[in-house]
């Protein structure tokens, strides 16, 4: 068959192309290949790969993705067709959760769609589309659709109650496995110096304990309606990604790990990091972290690494405050003498978070990135599971916004781009 | 509780940041560090005089930035007198202390009977966000004694100590190891009016 494989797949999605042979434009076909059969009505436009089904987030929610910089010239491009295919795709997600990742970058004055297409296009995603949109991303985004988001924003909001609109820019999300962090909008804080936040001591400071009760309260109900933004206070978002570690039934680093943790001698070699991922030659009877547990532990320290210095927390003070959080005893009491062995660990995590990143290079760049953690949990009851797990659903925006106010320069760069 | 043993213990309490290290240090070695480190926990030790005698003042300071429930417990149960730090910067580290008083007195029972002095740290700061009255306030409801401190200008920090000995009633206790008790006479002169003590 000529020209089927003339674009190539992106890894790891199925390439299983159905077998259909009536030309009929409503006809089924799988969203999740781009290779459609060359008769496919939708050939044509799946060929260019603009719409793509990237697989699932760590939520288990399908994330679609639109690239603007694939579009083709407006003449070669049959832009009905392209909303019924992106329709077409829709329809196949939309009854669950899913997520909307739109790649701006590329989008020029030849291949743009025309104002009335948009306007077609606003018309023909009714509520059903809208409903169970979790998220969208608008990645790499120009003045002039940040402008139009905060022109927009109301009207944006009464439609899509629960969905986070985010503006990153692509480099944020090198590599792969860390989330988006950086959304640059919100107005600057009373501690800005030149656009780059100063807070002191973020997550050794401590929230209003009624506000963070009233929070976690909020979470745990499943309605997802805290916005930190409103809140103002950065500290609450800090403390609460404390205690969602430190209220896990478990701690991230495991029981299991706990006495190997605690007498491990942190040099250089071993790493800890090799401890955790189970690679650690000198002890083969290792049991390493679990799968979900380190990808949360890897997104977590990279996404402290980015905190530290500028906010007067070095690693090692980032390690007093967390390192109780991410590991005590089965028998809940903490002695000192467990505190010192854990906090050495920590530090040494932090101080080697560049080993986690090479591990993911190494791994494959496979982007299992974040929550929800905790292996264990078979004997935990129902409910508290899905507490916790609703916790973690937003643990994405808690960490998002603290990354927001405790940007590092580098970070601010990036925004400008 | 533990009874007359040799050792006096102190445990100082509060949130993250509000200057309890630099307290202590203050205190134990007359430094203060402008460095920007959390405690995990550390213990001082110090002789006094202590009914003509000499015994060693322990001073717990505590972490603030996470709590674990059964060390606190622990500390609380072997403590002898206690001292509630906030930061007169910060309305929040004054409401982080009423779990905490609320533990001591669990453990306690009456609290009457154990020195407990409420601090507000950093007299010295300008962006005053708890006034004297509102802390003079809380340490009446609480029954215990009241003091503002600065570590960084040394202000009111080994009155601070020596008015928590003069708490207890058990004992007879003084900072100097002479013996000789020279507490309760010169208090009103020392504390120049920034104290009050129920």
């Amino acid at each position: 068959m000529p020209c089927n494989n003339i674009c190539c797949g992106e890894e790891g999605s199925d390439v299983e192309s159905t077998d259909v042979t009536s030309t009929d434009i409503s006809q089924p076909f799988d969203a999740a290949s781009p290779h459609l059969p060359w008769d496919h009505p939708f050939y044509d436009i799946a060929r260019h790969q603009i719409i793509e089904v990237a697989g699932d987030d760590n939520y288990g929610r399908k994330v679609i993705v639109f690239n603007a910089c694939r579009m083709p010239p407006q003449h070669e491009l049959d832009h009905h067709k392209l909303l019924m295919y992106l329709k077409g795709t829709l329809d196949q997600y939309v009854e669950s959760d899913y997520t909307l990742i739109y790649f701006h970058h590329g989008l020029t004055s030849e291949n743009k769609p025309s104002l009335s297409w948009l306007r077609d296009a606003y018309r023909e995603f009714d509520r059903k589309y809208k409903k169970n949109i979790k998220a969208l991303y608008i990645v790499h985004p120009t003045m002039f659709i940040k402008t139009l988001l905060i022109l927009f924003k109301p009207i944006i909001r009464c439609f899509s109650y629960c969905t986070f609109t985010h503006l990153i820019s692509v480099s944020s999300l090198k590599p792969t496995t860390q989330p988006p962090m950086s959304p640059p909008r919100s107005p600057p804080l009373p501690n800005q110096v030149f656009g780059v936040s100063l807070i002191e001591g973020i997550f050794r400071r401590s929230a209003n304990v009624t506000l963070v009760k009233d929070v976690q309260l909020r979470y745990n109900s499943g309605k997802n309606t805290v916005d930190f933004r409103e809140m103002e206070d950065v500290h609450l978002a800090a403390v609460i990604l404390k205690t969602f570690l430190r209220e896990l039934p478990e701690p991230l680093l495991t029981y299991q790990l706990y006495n190997d943790i605690v007498n491990f001698t942190c040099t250089p070699t071993p790493s800890p990091v090799s401890l955790l991922n189970g690679s650690l030659v000198t002890c083969p009877r290792t049991i390493s972290l679990p799968e979900e547990n380190y990808a949360s532990l890897r997104y977590l320290i990279t996404f402290l690494a980015q905190v530290r210095e500028i906010n007067k927390m070095t690693n090692s003070n980032l390690a007093v405050v967390f390192g109780p959080n991410l590991l005590w005893g089965r028998d809940n009491a903490m002695s000192l003498s467990a505190i010192g062995p854990i906090n050495n660990f920590t530090r040494t995590l932090l101080d080697q978070q560049h080993l986690f990143v090479e591990d993911v290079t190494k791994s494959g760049g496979e982007s299992k990135g974040c929550f929800p953690p905790v292996s264990s949990t078979k004997d935990q009851n129902r409910d508290h599971l899905i507490a916790y797990c609703t916790f973690g659903l937003v643990y994405f925006d808690m960490t998002s916004h603290i990354a927001l106010h405790t940007c590092t320069v580098s970070n601010i760069s990036m925004l400008l781009i | 509780m533990p009874e007359q043993s040799n050792d006096y213990r102190v445990v100082v309490f509060g949130a993250g940041g509000v200057g309890k290290s630099s307290l202590v240090l203050r205190f134990v070695k007359g430094t203060f560090r402008d460095t920007y480190i959390p405690t995990v926990e550390d213990t001082y030790r110090q002789v006094i005089s202590c009914d003509k005698s000499v015994c060693t003042l322990q001073i717990t300071d505590t972490t603030g930035s996470h709590q674990f429930p059964a060390m606190q417990r622990l500390s609380i149960s072997k403590g002898h007198a206690f001292i509630l730090v906030y930061s007169i910067t910060s309305k929040q580290s004054l409401e982080e202390l009423k779990p905490i008083y609320q533990q001591v007195l669990a453990i306690k029972g009456n609290v009457e009977a154990i020195p407990i002095m409420l601090v507000g740290n950093k007299s010295d700061e300008t962006q005053r966000e708890v006034e004297t009255k509102d802390g003079e306030a809380q340490a009446n409801q609480w029954k215990c004694a009241f003091m503002e401190t600065s570590a960084k200008t040394n202000h009111n920090v080994t009155e601070l100590f020596q008015e928590l000995l003069n708490l207890d009633k058990k004992r007879n206790m003084s900072l100097n190891i002479d013996g000789k008790r020279s507490g309760k006479q010169s208090r009103a002169e020392r504390l120049k009016g920034k104290c009050s003590v129920m």
